[in-house]
């Protein structure tokens, strides 16, 4: 069974007055199975956001359904939608969206006090991700202190320590330089060769290329998939590109 | 640049922040108010006229009221600033937007000049007006109080209508130089991007905590082992300025203190409940500690000026009643039975004075010492203790016969015998006056001594001493030093008597005629001339009073308010993100509903503790005044405190969903 199934979603926007609707999703169908590493990509306004929200359980679809293991979620109240990304999602942000006024390890740590564990068991959940994820020698500093890519690492550790079924991330590399971004990247790589399902949201082609899957979103609809199979990345990355360029042109041209 | 832009700029700012800016409108009407009014009382036509005071002590309840409104213009004047400081913080961003968008910073300077104008005219102008309705009601009260018979037409002062125009003028012409120089000075960037750095988490200041500490545990010290009004004439401005600095020291250091302990316990800081508060509070600590201490010292400010004025007004009529425990009383030391004969005579031969209860007590007063080490041994004052006010105690000896004539239950003792009260609830089983010994029967009762009692030694402890007659207190009294030419053995007598119907000015004029025809120790006292003196003198306190809480109480709500409201903003990133990874509505409200509780809540606490140990040092201050009956006083404060954090409990409802509407509100920017 998939592990996550996103089920003919449509999102409409009302303007405040009740004037225009916007339709942000058309109707997109995919599903993720287990251990899956996928990209999506599109341009700004293409609804990628949406599509994370609404996979995030922030919002609610207006048709169709959302089910992570077999679970709707559109079914679930506020509050019960609350405690499931709890539990079972990991986020992480392309602003990073740390605590400034807690120490990298209490940022790391906020999901499992929100839980109500003991705190030795959160140091033996939080000390072989943060080894993992080279910051061990960072968590008693304030995220003023430490350098973007350091900040991403501590949110990537803050979005596993829960051991989530689904790790989200929205542009994940949008505030980085190139060389935090090439190693953040790879080390999401790692992180999904040892089982972690992740699902990325991006516009960047060379995060892309890190993803065993790559789907293309425009005007609300999955527009076109690559999948890597036995590829290299560079080849993966070659393929992207051509997407993309075929993707604007198509644009270019049902505007003539 | 059209000045039709600067008002549409000028309206859109009012309308987008309106939030910070109408208490802002209503300070200034609030503060312009009561300045007008209470001026306007202290300049009236109807309090002091062009032929002098136009009623007994009009004069004293117009130089109070002078002083009064030279207090509240200084209190004004910083609220107001800081009310404009507050608004200004707010708006850099908008002013900075404006500056990028290309707005020259003179038409800027030019919009801030107009809205300053508009302010003023607005606070000021509503201020005047509101104040211009209430004056007339503000002198009825005043004469109602005073005795005085109402006046017609409406109450306008002038002057204090110029003055009230003039001082606002210039405070608001002030925050207009404040907020061009803040604009002036930056640029737009700058202005734009204000408040988005991070932050260290603040360090225990130990010099601070030190000197917190130890001042307020002084300050403490002082206030309670005051012992006598004397020494807390003295002690007390000391323990005020302690306790203040200690304020500061506990709000500012022992609270990051206590909250970086709590954060050193691994067990007690991992737990859902703290965790997410102690981060918050300690950050919300280093900005606003001193916010919440001034809230602490503003509070005791109310508390105890609420509570002084309706302690005073409480116990007017008991001060009155014990100075003059009938309508007419005379006292006199002891004379032959021939003068006070011809007393009475003249008494009854005035024309239509029909007295009643026709009293008289004799008592024989001196101060002692208490001998020190030896509970309930007193020793007579030699050379030298005669003149150390701070060690005397007031003893009265009465003999049984005086004594039954005004307690509910007789008492009957022998020569080795005594009855005896103290004014500071002191309990004897001997007494020891001298070398000689009495063993005390029983408890006499307080409110028998009025008749003897002397107001000028209220400061003092007072012991009353029943004995059983006349011949052992005079032996009693053999002890003491005095004057030369003054016999101490004889006692003091005190007549009095009360009369049928009013007493009329004339009749007055003869008693006091009757009495200066007599020996030179002989003095009268009449209730209602003294009600008179007691209310021209306190009525001005009061209204001041009155009026000085009301002022400090805006000040207290205004800077809770706008503090509830940057911290909102503050706190309003913090919560979306919480909410991202996981935190529910609900927990989200829990958490915030703590922080708001802990920090609203810990000012009336601590302020409600210091009162409750003020409260000693003050009666015994106060006593310096008028005496001060515990009991009422103490129900005063309790009053007070309790009628405070009502108030206050209703301004946290009103902030507090305001605070909630900020930080829960959806994210406005994307």
């Amino acid at each position: 069974m998939a592990l996550l199934e996103v089920n003919h979603v449509q999102k409409i926007y009302k303007t405040r007055f009740g004037g225009n609707e916007v339709m942000a999703l058309k109707d997109v169908h995919f599903t993720v199975e287990p251990g899956e590493f996928v990209a999506i990509m599109g341009e700004s306004g293409s609804g990628k956001t949406t599509l994370l929200n609404i996979m995030a359980a922030l919002d609610v679809p207006t048709m169709g359904s959302v089910s992570v293991d077999g679970k709707d979620m559109s079914k679930l109240s506020d509050s019960a939608r609350t405690l499931f990304r709890r539990e079972h999602l990991g986020f992480i942000f392309q602003d990073f969206n740390l605590l400034d006024n807690f120490s990298l390890e209490d940022n790391i740590l906020l999901p499992l006090v929100l839980a109500g564990e003991k705190y030795e068991k959160m140091q033996a959940k939080m000390q072989p991700i943060v080894k993992e994820l080279g910051i061990a020698e960072l968590i008693k500093k304030y995220p003023y202190e430490v350098s973007g890519g350091q900040k991403q690492r501590a949110a990537v550790a803050r979005s596993l320590i829960t051991n989530p079924k689904i790790l989200l991330a929205d542009e994940p590399t949008g505030a980085l330089d190139s060389k935090s971004s090439t190693n953040l990247l790879r080390q999401l790589r790692e992180i999904n060769q040892s089982g972690q399902t992740i699902l990325m949201v991006t516009h960047s082609n060379v995060a892309a290329s890190y993803a065993d899957r790559v789907m293309f979103i425009k005007d609300g609809e999955v527009f076109h998939q690559i999948y890597k199979g036995d590829m290299k990345r560079s080849e993966m990355l070659d393929k992207i590109c051509d997407a993309v360029t075929v993707l604007m042109r198509g644009g270019d041209e049902s505007e003539q | 640049m059209n000045n039709k832009l600067i008002f549409r700029l000028i309206k859109s700012s009012l309308e987008k922040n309106r939030q910070t800016r109408i208490p802002f409108f209503l300070v200034g009407v609030f503060t312009s108010m009561i300045f007008y009014m209470v001026a306007s009382l202290a300049w009236s036509k109807y309090i002091v006229g062009e032929n002098g005071e136009l009623f007994y002590g009009a004069d004293n309840i117009a130089l109070i009221l002078t002083i009064g409104s030279a207090v509240i213009a200084i209190i004004a004047a910083i609220i107001i600033l800081y009310a404009n400081m507050f608004t200004m913080k707010d708006r850099r961003r908008e002013i900075g937007l404006y500056g990028i968008l290309g707005l020259p910073k003179k038409s800027i300077l030019t919009m801030l000049c107009y809205e300053s104008l508009m302010t003023y005219g607005i606070s000021v102008g509503g201020g005047l007006l509101i104040g211009t309705f209430l004056n007339k009601l503000m002198l009825l009260t005043l004469y109602k109080l005073v005795g005085q018979a109402p006046v017609s037409g409406l109450m306008f002062t002038p002057v204090a209508f110029v003055f009230t125009i003039a001082l606002f003028a210039g405070i608001y012409i002030i925050c207009l130089i404040y907020n061009m120089l803040s604009i002036h000075l930056s640029k737009p960037v700058e202005l734009l991007h204000s408040n988005q750095t991070g932050e260290k988490e603040p360090k225990v200041k130990w010099v601070s905590l030190v000197i917190g500490v130890v001042a307020l545990v002084a300050g403490y010290v002082v206030a309670l082992k005051c012992k006598s009004s004397i020494e807390a004439l003295g002690d007390i401005f000391i323990a005020i300025v302690l306790v203040i600095v200690g304020t500061y020291g506990l709000f500012t250091a022992v609270s990051i203190a206590i909250l970086k302990w709590v954060k050193r316990n691994k067990n007690m800081y991992y737990k859902t409940n703290n965790f997410v508060g102690v981060a918050n509070l300690m950050y919300r600590m280093k900005h606003n500690a001193s916010g919440l201490a001034s809230i602490c010292v503003l509070s005791c400010a109310v508390i105890l000026l609420i509570s002084c004025v309706v302690s005073l007004v409480a116990l007017g009529n008991q001060n009155i009643k014990m100075r003059c425990p009938s309508e007419v009383v005379v006292r006199y030391t002891e004379e032959d039975d021939n003068t006070e004969q011809q007393f009475w005579d003249c008494v009854h031969g005035i024309e239509g004075l029909e007295t009643s209860d026709e009293l008289q007590a004799e008592v024989w007063p001196t101060a002692m010492e208490a001998v020190e080490g030896q509970y309930g041994a007193f020793q007579y004052l030699d050379e030298e203790s005669r003149f150390d006010y701070t060690k005397w105690k007031q003893m009265y000896f009465l003999t049984q016969e005086t004594y039954n004539r005004f307690a509910k239950e007789p008492i009957s003792i022998t020569a080795g015998e005594a009855y005896v009260v103290s004014s500071t609830n002191a309990h004897f089983s001997e007494i020891a006056i001298g070398d000689q010994i009495f063993h005390v029967a029983g408890e006499a009762e307080l409110g028998a001594m009025n008749y003897v009692r002397d107001m000028s030694m209220v400061l003092f402890d007072n012991i009353f001493i029943v004995v059983a007659d006349e011949t052992i207190a005079r032996d009693l009294m053999q002890g003491v030093i005095t004057q030369e030419g003054v016999d101490a053995t004889k006692p003091i007598c005190t007549s009095g008597f009360e009369v049928e119907g009013e007493l009329t000015d004339g009749q007055m004029q003869q008693i006091r005629d009757a009495v200066a025809g007599l020996t030179d120790t002989w003095k009268v006292e009449f209730e209602k001339e003294e009600r008179g003196y007691f209310i021209s003198l306190y009525g001005g306190v009061l209204f001041v009073g009155v009026f000085l809480g009301v002022v400090f109480l805006v000040a207290t709500v205004l800077i809770i308010y706008y503090k509830q409201m940057s911290e909102g903003f503050e706190d309003h990133h913090r919560y979306q993100i919480m909410k991202k990874v996981g935190l529910t509505e609900k927990e989200v409200r829990g958490s915030i509903n703590r922080q708001v509780m802990i920090l609203f809540f810990l000012p009336l606490v601590v302020a409600a503790v210091h009162i409750g140990v003020a409260s000693h040092i003050i009666r015994l201050f106060m006593t310096l005044i008028v005496y001060v009956e515990p009991v009422t006083f103490y129900l005063a404060i309790a009053g007070s405190i309790a009628v405070f954090a009502l108030v206050y409990c209703f301004v946290y409802k009103m902030t507090s969903s305001q605070y909630f509407k900020i930080v829960d509100a959806a994210e406005h920017v994307a």
